[in-house]
């Protein structure tokens, strides 16, 4: 659902948000749950990484077309 | 109040050096871990035979080619021991200690200041990189001479290399090289994950160059392919060329000596402690007490430290696309040095044990926890710049609004309004993660420890006599043990490949024993005293009663004869042993000068074709003797000394040498001159700026 609304952040945050939940889960010793959280919100942050540093290349080149059509 | 708060984070950082590292300047020895105890004559042997390619005084020798990269350091630590009258007080703090203290908050500084616009955090930057767990149990550990100091200059490397990226020229590309060089000087290893981590900001540059400047892939390639590659591949290999190119021509393998334990998949899987929580939240496995393989439930505390360093994404700003890379360069960074550093553990643990196999270099990391070093990297930079952002936020919004009720922040004290309680509470939350440290509960060279007085009194004796001889260590070395190249130190774990203590005993009972420790040389067999409780361990934990039992063991041995005066540590005699050179034909009179570790000068009286030598050191193809010009090549002898067939009746000399060393010394002389042509052509630029 977030790759299909593509919105910047939201892999991010939802990343976050894991690593967060997962900050209690490990206090409880409900490790199943909490490793599994840090898995995810890994991978989420690396999703966003990807996604940023496509959108940080592209940026400029986005630019230049705007400027030829005007 | 001003000039006060300006300072105040210089002092947070000076008092954490003076309560963390309290060691350096207490009046003891430092020992512990890794962290080798030398004594005065180790000063001597690194002056003149640092850049050696045998090692002779442990065990029964070996070929120090593959581990020669970190020879002019020893170099160094003999010269100024020697300037400073042998004072080891003094020289290992100088070499070691206080260049990595100042190495690593400046390095840190200097790669801060590179990346984030605002000076103010810089402190932060040290405070996670200098004293994260990792490093303090690196450090604990004793590896400050290699991994630590290879680890104090990696910020410094990768603000070279961004400096090369952006601005290519000789002199950066010479800069960078110099510090690779230092770094691969420091730490084989860490060079190599340095080298990974550097080079993924060149290829994040090159993809992010090509798609913004629409670039060709070969002109962008062709136009950085000089400074940014081959001229710093091509200084490095000059200068390293002292152990590069014996080992080139030699083909030795450093690992093959080291046997299976260090280069199978089942040894990375038993030394993956750390899990993906571990390394993603900055947290060495085994901190704080740092006993090997024992590690702890996760500290859920530590996890927001990768939620600091990750935020840092959100602040990503389209405008400033160069700040933009540099975050999601070290935000990749951190996330490739916590999956690698959680080795063979889930998530896909089967990748790392791949690499091990397949990537070339990755052998070296049997023991994944190095990767954290990109993890420190990475958070060095990103939280301090999530901590500027939140901070300049806080600054700009002195009214916020939660459902609908707006507040307004109002205070009358300059210091604690909200930005600088946030600044207090994280700066507190990164303290409070070492609180271990600050509190002296780290073991290891964090302890002051005093050499016992048994083992001074072991040193003095040996130390005065001038004869070769070797002691066997019962079960294995201690750390205040001495030894020299005249009296090498054996282990009786590595003698015997036993790693029970009774065994070892047992084995030393055998008929046949006494032979052989004769023909090794063993003059003394030493069952140390163990006030580190290092060796006698059951569990993991000391066991005073193994200790009696192999005291008790030893004690029995008929062959043995006790010598008394060592208080704890058992010293037994053994009668007749063999010298350095000798020969199972009788009518053969041997003697022999020692030159170096790599070369001996061998008179022989009364000789018989046919008689053979043996040279009582661990077989290798390179020893070559030579009479007249003529080589005879040397054979093994009971699968473990050296031994020669001589060929020639009478009385003659002939010299042993380990042939490497001549590749050695070609190569020292490459390295010498590619340093002199490196800093002639960096100071000529200096002169000439001015």
């Amino acid at each position: 659902m977030l790759l299909y609304k593509h919105k910047e952040n939201s892999f991010l945050l939802l990343g976050l948000v894991c690593l967060l939940i997962a900050i209690p889960l490990f206090y409880f010793y409900i490790f199943f749950t909490a490793e599994r959280l840090v898995w995810y919100g890994i991978l989420l942050i690396l999703i966003e990484c990807v996604y940023k540093f496509i959108i940080l290349s592209y940026i400029k080149s986005d630019d230049k077309k705007e400027n030829k059509d005007k | 109040m001003e000039t006060f708060k300006k300072y105040l984070p210089y002092l947070l950082i000076g008092a954490l050096c003076v309560l963390i590292y309290k060691v350096i300047f207490s009046p003891y020895n430092i020992s512990g871990g890794d962290y080798e105890s030398y004594s005065a004559v180790s000063i001597i042997n690194f002056i003149h035979y640092s850049f050696s390619a045998w090692e002779n005084k442990i065990n029964f020798g070996w070929s120090t080619i593959g581990l020669l990269h970190g020879a002019l350091l020893n170099f160094i630590f003999g010269w100024l021991g020697y300037l400073l009258q042998n004072s080891i007080y003094l020289t290992e703090r100088l070499v070691w200690w206080i260049p990595f203290i100042i190495f690593s908050v400046f390095s840190s500084i200097l790669l801060y200041r590179r990346i984030i616009s605002h000076s103010g955090f810089k402190y932060l930057s040290v405070l996670i990189y200098s004293f994260n767990t990792y490093i303090l149990l690196i450090i604990s550990g004793g590896q400050i001479a290699g991994i630590g100091l290879a680890y104090a200059i990696a910020p410094a490397l990768v603000y070279s290399l961004i400096n090369l990226i952006e601005k290519q020229n000789v002199k950066n590309s010479i800069l960078f090289s110099l510090l690779l060089s230092l770094a691969v000087l420091f730490d084989l290893r860490s060079a190599y994950i340095l080298i990974l981590g550097v080079y993924l900001y060149f290829v994040l540059y090159l993809i992010y160059t090509i798609i913004l400047n629409k670039q060709n892939l070969y002109t962008l390639l062709f136009k950085n392919f000089f400074f940014v590659i081959i001229l710093p591949v091509l200084v490095v290999v000059l200068l390293h060329s002292f152990w590069l190119l014996p080992i080139s021509i030699v083909h030795q393998n450093p690992l093959d000596q080291f046997g299976s334990g260090y280069t199978t998949n089942s040894a990375v899987q038993f030394f993956s402690f750390a899990k993906i929580e571990d390394s993603i939240s900055l947290l060495h496995p085994n901190w704080p007490e740092n006993i090997f393989g024992k590690t702890y439930f996760m500290r859920p505390e530590f996890l927001f430290l990768p939620i600091l360093a990750f935020l840092s994404l959100l602040f990503v700003n389209r405008k400033k696309k160069q700040e933009g890379l540099y975050i999601i360069y070290f935000a990749i960074l951190g996330l490739l040095g916590a999956f690698l550093a959680k080795g063979a553990n889930d998530p896909f643990g089967g990748i790392y044990l791949w690499m091990f196999d397949h990537v070339p270099g990755f052998i070296m990391f049997r023991d994944p926890t190095k990767w954290y070093l990109l993890v420190a990297l990475s958070y060095s930079i990103l939280i301090p710049f999530t901590i500027g952002k939140i901070y300049e936020r806080l600054k700009f919004k002195p009214q916020f609004s939660i459902i609908n009720l707006k507040f307004q922040i109002k205070s009358k004290f300059k210091i604690f309004n909200y930005q600088y309680l946030f600044l207090i509470f994280t700066t507190l939350y990164l303290i409070l993660l070492i609180r271990s440290a600050i509190f002296g509960q780290l073991g290891g060279t964090f302890k002051p420890a005093e050499v016992p007085k048994d083992y001074v009194k072991l040193e003095q004796f040996l130390s005065s006599q001038n004869n070769f001889s070797r002691t066997f260590w019962v079960p294995t070395t201690q750390r205040f043990g001495f030894y020299s190249d005249i009296h090498p130190e054996v282990s009786a774990t590595d003698f015997y490949s036993l790693y029970d203590s009774l065994s070892i005993t047992k084995a030393l009972q055998k008929v046949g024993a006494e032979k052989q420790l004769q023909e090794a040389g063993v003059k003394y067999v030493i069952v140390p005293y163990d006030p580190e409780g290092e060796i006698y361990l059951s569990d993991r934990k000391y066991d005073e009663k193994l200790y009696r039992k192999v005291l008790d063991n030893v004690s029995k041995i008929s062959y043995l004869h006790k010598v008394n005066g060592f208080g704890e540590i058992g010293v037994y005699q053994v009668s007749d042993p063999m010298d350095h050179f000798w020969s199972p034909a009788n009518n053969l009179v041997i003697n022999y000068q020692y030159n170096s570790p790599v070369q001996y000068d061998v008179t022989l009286k009364n000789a018989h074709s046919g008689d053979k030598i043996v040279f009582a050191e661990s077989y290798d193809v390179h020893w070559i003797a030579t009479e007249n010009g003529q080589n005879i090549a040397s054979i093994p002898y009971d699968k473990r000394y050296n031994s020669f067939l001589l060929n020639k009746n009478g009385s003659y000399s002939i010299n042993i040498y380990y042939s490497p060393q001549t590749y050695v010394n070609i190569g020292i002389i490459v390295s010498g001159v590619t340093f002199a042509i490196v800093v002639g052509y960096l100071l000529f630029v200096l002169v000439k700026r001015k």
